[in-house]
C-alpha cells in the first residue's frame, strides 16, 4: 500500500483526530489547523515570520520531523507529568516505546520540597540542574540510586549532603526505583 | 561495538549542512536508548518484584546494559560528527511506570508494549535506515545497534510467551487495552510525522540517507511492514487480539 493509502486507513480508524490532540501538529492540512493559543504549533499561522522565538522553534521541529522525530512544542497546561509546562522538545522514535505517557501523567509537585534536577523544567532554567539531570539519568540507566540529597536533614550532622549515585545491586521491588519516588 | 572501535567518519562527500541537518539525530537517539534503558532496568525490578523466575530478570538486565551502551555508543558517534551533546529526560518514563503499579502487569504490559512490539518497530526502522547508510561511522553504529535490537525483540516476545499463561483474565484484559493503545502511540510517533512530510511535499535530500536519515517513505514503508507482518500476527499467537487491537487502536478505551 502506498502512503496516500496508509494516510487514508490512519484517518478511516481516527488517527487524524488524536494527531491534532495535544501534540505536535505543523503538518497537518493547514485547513484543519486552528490558529490561536490552543494550537502551540510554531510552524503555523505566520508564526515564523511575525517571531524570532516561533521561528528558530519552528526550525527546530522541522530538523526533528525531518530526523523522524516527534516534536512536542508542549504548551497545554494538561501535558506535563506535573501539571505544568513541558518545554518543547524532540522525540525520537525507536525502541523500548514510543507510548506517550504524558496521557498517565502523575502528581509530581514542583518546589523545594522535591530536589529532582530533572522536573519541572529545571534542566532548561539551570546549567547546574541540567548537569545533575544528565547525571541521574547515566546513574539510573546503570542502574544506580541517584539522590539529589537537597533536603536539610538528609546528612548525618543533619545538614546537607552532596548530590551522589548509588551504584544498583539487588534491584529491589519496582517502588523503589527512583523513577517511582513521585507515585 | 565499543566506541573505541568504531572506524573513522568520511564526510568529505556531503556539505556542511548536510551534515549537520543528519548528525542531529544522533543525540535524539541517545536519549531515546538511555529511555530504553531505564525501561529494562524497571522491567528487571519488576519481574523480581512479581517473582517471575529467573533467567528473565537477569536477561532485562543484560538487555539493560545493552541499551546504557548504545546510548553512550550515540552520543560518541554524534560527538564525532560534530552534534550537540544529548538531553536526557526520565519523565516520560516515571509517567508510563506511575500508570503501572502491580509489579506482574507492570511487567506484562513493558514486556509485550515497550520490548516486544518497541523494539520490532525499532528493529525494522533501524534496518531501513541502515540500508541506505552509506558513511562508514553511521553505518558501523547503525549495524551494531540492530544486532542487539534483533535479540531484544526476540527477549520480548519469548517473555511475553513465558508470562501469559500465568495472567489472570483482568490481566489480560488490561494487556490487551495496552496493546491496542501501544499501537496507536507507536503510529502518531514513528508514522505520522513521515506521512505528514510526504503530504506536504517536502523535498527529501538522498545525502540524509547516506548519513542515516531514514527517507519519509521508507519509514512509513518500514513501519507498516514491522505492524502489519510482524507485530499483529504474533500478538495474535500469543493469545491477544492482534487484529482487533490494530483496527481498534484509536477506539475509546473503557476501564
Amino acid at each position: 500500500m502506498n502512503w496516500q493509502g496508509r494516510l487514508r486507513d490512519l484517518v478511516l480508524a481516527g488517527g487524524a483526530v488524536a494527531a491534532t490532540a495535544c501534540s505536535s501538529s505543523s503538518s497537518a492540512p493547514a485547513d484543519n489547523v486552528p490558529c490561536g493559543n490552543a494550537n502551540p504549533d510554531p510552524c503555523i499561522c505566520g508564526r515564523p515570520d511575525a517571531d524570532a522565538q516561533q521561528a528558530a522553534l519552528c526550525k527546530e521541529e522541522t530538523s526533528c520531523q525531518a530526523a523522524g522525530g516527534v516534536f512536542d512544542p508542549s504548551t497545554c497546561s494538561n501535558c506535563a507529568p506535573d501539571g505544568g509546562v513541558v518545554p518543547p522538545h524532540c522525540t525520537m522514535p525507536g525502541d523500548g516505546g514510543t507510548v506517550d505517557a504524558t496521557e498517565a501523567a502523575p502528581s509530581i509537585p514542583c518546589g523545594n520540597a522535591n530536589p529532582d534536577p530533572c522536573i519541572c523544567g529545571r534542566p532548561d532554567a539551570s546549567a547546574s540542574a541540567a548537569a545533575l539531570c544528565a547525571e541521574e539519568m547515566t546513574c539510573q540507566a546503570s542502574g544506580g540510586l541517584f539522590d539529589p540529597d537537597t533536603c536539610g536533614n538528609c546528612g548525618a550532622d543533619g545538614g546537607e549532603t552532596l548530590p551522589h549515585c548509588t551504584p544498583g545491586g539487588d534491584p529491589g521491588p519496582p517502588d523503589a526505583s527512583r523513577a517511582d519516588a513521585h507515585d | 561495538m565499543r566506541t573505541t572501535e568504531l572506524p573513522e567518519p568520511d564526510l568529505a562527500p556531503y556539505s556542511e549542512a548536510q551534515v549537520r541537518f543528519a548528525v542531529s539525530a544522533w543525540p535524539m537517539r541517545a536519549a531515546e536508548e538511555l529511555r530504553s534503558a531505564m525501561i529494562f532496568r524497571a522491567l528487571r525490578s519488576a519481574a523480581h518484584a512479581a517473582g517471575v523466575a529467573e533467567p528473565w530478570a537477569s536477561r532485562f538486565g543484560d538487555a539493560c546494559r545493552d541499551e546504557v551502551r548504545h546510548t553512550r555508543l550515540c552520543a560518541e558517534v554524534g560527538r564525532r560528527l560534530g552534534a550537540p551533546p544529548p538531553r536526557y529526560d526520565a519523565r516520560p518514563v516515571r509517567a508510563r511506570l506511575a500508570a503501572l503499579r502491580e509489579p506482574r502487569l507492570r511487567t506484562a504490559v513493558l514486556l509485550v508494549v515497550e520490548v516486544a512490539m518497541g523494539e520490532t518497530i525499532s528493529t525494522s526502522l533501524f534496518r531501513a535506515g541502515r540500508r541506505s547508510a552509506v558513511e562508514p561511522l553511521t553505518r558501523a553504529a547503525l549495524t551494531s545497534i540492530v544486532a542487539d535490537e534483533v535479540r531484544h525483540q526476540q527477549l520480548g516476545w519469548r517473555g511475553m510467551a513465558a508470562l501469559w499463561p500465568k495472567l489472570s483474565d483482568r490481566e489480560r484484559a488490561a494487556v490487551q487495552r495496552e496493546v491496542s493503545t501501544g499501537l496507536a502511540a507507536f503510529e502518531q510517533h514513528n508514522a505520522v510525522p513521515a506521512l505528514r512530510r510526504l503530504e506536504r511535499g517536502d523535498p527529501f535530500d538522498p545525502a540524509h540517507a547516506s548519513l542515516g536519515v531514514l527517507a519519509p517513505e521508507a519509514r512509513v514503508e518500514a513501519f507498516y511492514t514491522a505492524v502489519e507482518r510482524f507485530v499483529v500476527p504474533r500478538l495474535s499467537k500469543l493469545g491477544l487480539d492482534g487484529p482487533g487491537a490494530w483496527s481498534g487502536r484509536y477506539r475509546p478505551v473503557a476501564d
